[in-house]
């Protein structure tokens, strides 16, 4: 089964997500600021992480960027959730971490946003 | 005995340069000297380019484009808030008023008058931050709301449950919808002031864009029983680099006023063309019109004129704005006719990237 960790400060956000992921049969793991989140992406190597860009402790951008020097984290696929569309800084930090796709939660649908995920978890390297 | 003209101009509390006919500076008071942390002996009888004046990146502004150069071959009053005064390590941002010195029939020169605007230039930047944070504080609650509503949706039980509560479920959720477009136009505001606009150009068929553009937004017109037509100029439009999001904003901008500010039974004509080597995009209405006097204000951030806030309560007054800066930004231009009772035309011609 696969696994996908949600990192993300927003608790009723998350659990929505959760539930969604859940139910189309994927394996389910959280965490709640990119510390946590660094920490559990490193330990339990999970097979797609959604990561939100704005959380308290670390925040999404940088928690990847860390992410990508451990040998596991190097090639972890990351689709990042935002409130906002990418400043200038933001995207050339971004683009520095590649591989990862970029969404605006206030953007896309739900069910696209599954669609994604669906595509990227099942997509070879 | 005192000269009493000079001594009102040396004491005037806002910088004053006059230059002559050649450009060539004849008059600084007192005041342009502290601005500018020169002495009137080492400005006199010198070209005005010698000022140090630079634009918004720190690049020193050529002698044609200061203002008061400029009135002297246009012979109109010329004002410019986008200018800077260096002098030292501080930098100033200046409101500049340029006139030509005309006698008898005359131009005789230039006078320019610099007036200090750090302290209104703070506010509007204080009030774009706080527009961005609150932006971003709005967006995450709505954005939470949105997912949880398309949950809802997707559950077995909601699509059994009876009419009314999928009534007032599609009522909330189109409220819902509303919120976060305005929230978003709100940030776009806020980011063109803050210049943070990230322009993501790629190449983009116009021709196909506004085709999926009008499909999408058939319903909308229908809706408003307004006919929503695309015309195509015979000339083939090449594929241009542009930012397909910020083009999209811009056109569906305009279409919804031309759609909402419209009367039953009206039409919207959405062409697309060249003009020279510029693209033509020309937006037609059979709507309300907007009056001379609102016409050069339409553009300005949250003016609504009159008649549109009658018709229509929701209009943030932020769309046209967005339009122009995006519009500018790429070097383009928009114009505006429009006779009330009428109809509106906007026109936009923006120079093509081809590579």
């Amino acid at each position: 089964m696969k696994k996908i960790l949600i990192v993300e400060d927003e608790i009723p956000y998350q659990r929505l997500l959760q539930d969604q992921l859940l139910a189309e049969g994927y394996d389910v793991i959280g965490a709640n600021d990119g510390k946590a989140g660094l920490d559990m992406a490193k330990q339990e190597k999970p097979d797609l992480i959604l990561l939100d860009i704005r959380m308290p402790v670390m925040d999404g951008v940088t928690m990847l960027l860390s992410l990508r020097k451990d040998t596991y984290g190097k090639s972890a696929k990351v689709i990042l959730l935002s409130n906002l569309e990418p400043t200038d800084e933001m995207t050339r930090k971004i683009a520095k971490a590649k591989p990862a796709h970029y969404l605006v939660k206030s953007d896309i649908e739900l069910y696209d946003l599954l669609g994604k995920v669906k595509e990227q978890i099942w997509q070879k390297h | 005995m005192v000269n009493l003209l000079a001594a009102i101009l040396e004491n005037i509390a806002e910088g004053l340069i006059a230059v002559d006919k050649e450009k060539k500076i004849m008059l600084v008071n007192k005041t342009a000297e502290k601005m500018f942390g020169l002495k009137t002996k080492e400005l006199l009888g010198k070209k005005i380019s010698t000022l140090p004046l630079e634009d918004e990146e720190g690049k020193s502004v050529p002698l044609q484009q200061l203002p008061v150069a400029r009135v002297l071959s246009s012979k109109k009053i010329i004002n410019s808030k986008s200018l800077f005064i260096r002098n030292n390590q501080t930098r100033i941002p200046v409101s500049i008023t340029a006139s030509p010195i005309k006698a008898n029939g005359e131009v005789l020169g230039g006078v320019s008058i610099f007036r200090d605007i750090s302290e209104e230039k703070q506010i509007d930047k204080a009030k774009s931050e706080f527009i961005y944070i609150a932006s971003h504080g709005l967006m995450t609650p709505l954005s939470v709301a949105k997912l949880y509503l398309e949950g809802l949706q997707k559950k077995e039980y909601f699509n059994n449950a009876p009419k009314d509560i999928k009534d007032y479920f599609t009522e909330i959720y189109k409220s819902n919808t509303r919120s976060i477009a305005l929230v978003r136009n709100l940030l776009s505001v806020s980011r063109i002031d803050q210049r943070s606009v990230k322009d993501n150009p790629e190449t983009v068929n116009v021709s196909s864009l506004m085709k999926k553009i009008i499909k999408e937004m058939d319903p909308i017109a229908e809706k408003n029983q307004v006919s929503l037509s695309l015309e195509k100029s015979k000339t083939k439009i090449p594929p241009i680099v542009i930012d397909p999001l910020r083009l999209r904003e811009v056109v569906e901008n305009l279409i919804a006023n031309a759609i909402k500010y419209n009367v039953p039974g009206g039409q919207v004509n959405v062409i697309i063309g060249k003009e020279g080597e510029k693209l033509l995009l020309r937006i037609k209405d059979t709507g309300m019109g907007i009056s001379a006097k609102d016409k050069n204000k339409v553009f300005s951030k949250f003016y609504r004129a009159e008649k549109a806030m009658i018709k229509n309560t929701e209009g943030t007054g932020l769309g046209l704005y967005v339009v122009k800066s995006y519009v500018e930004g790429w070097g383009g231009k928009i114009f505006l006719e429009s006779e009330v009772g009428k109809g509106s035309v906007f026109t936009l011609t923006i120079p093509m990237r081809t590579g």
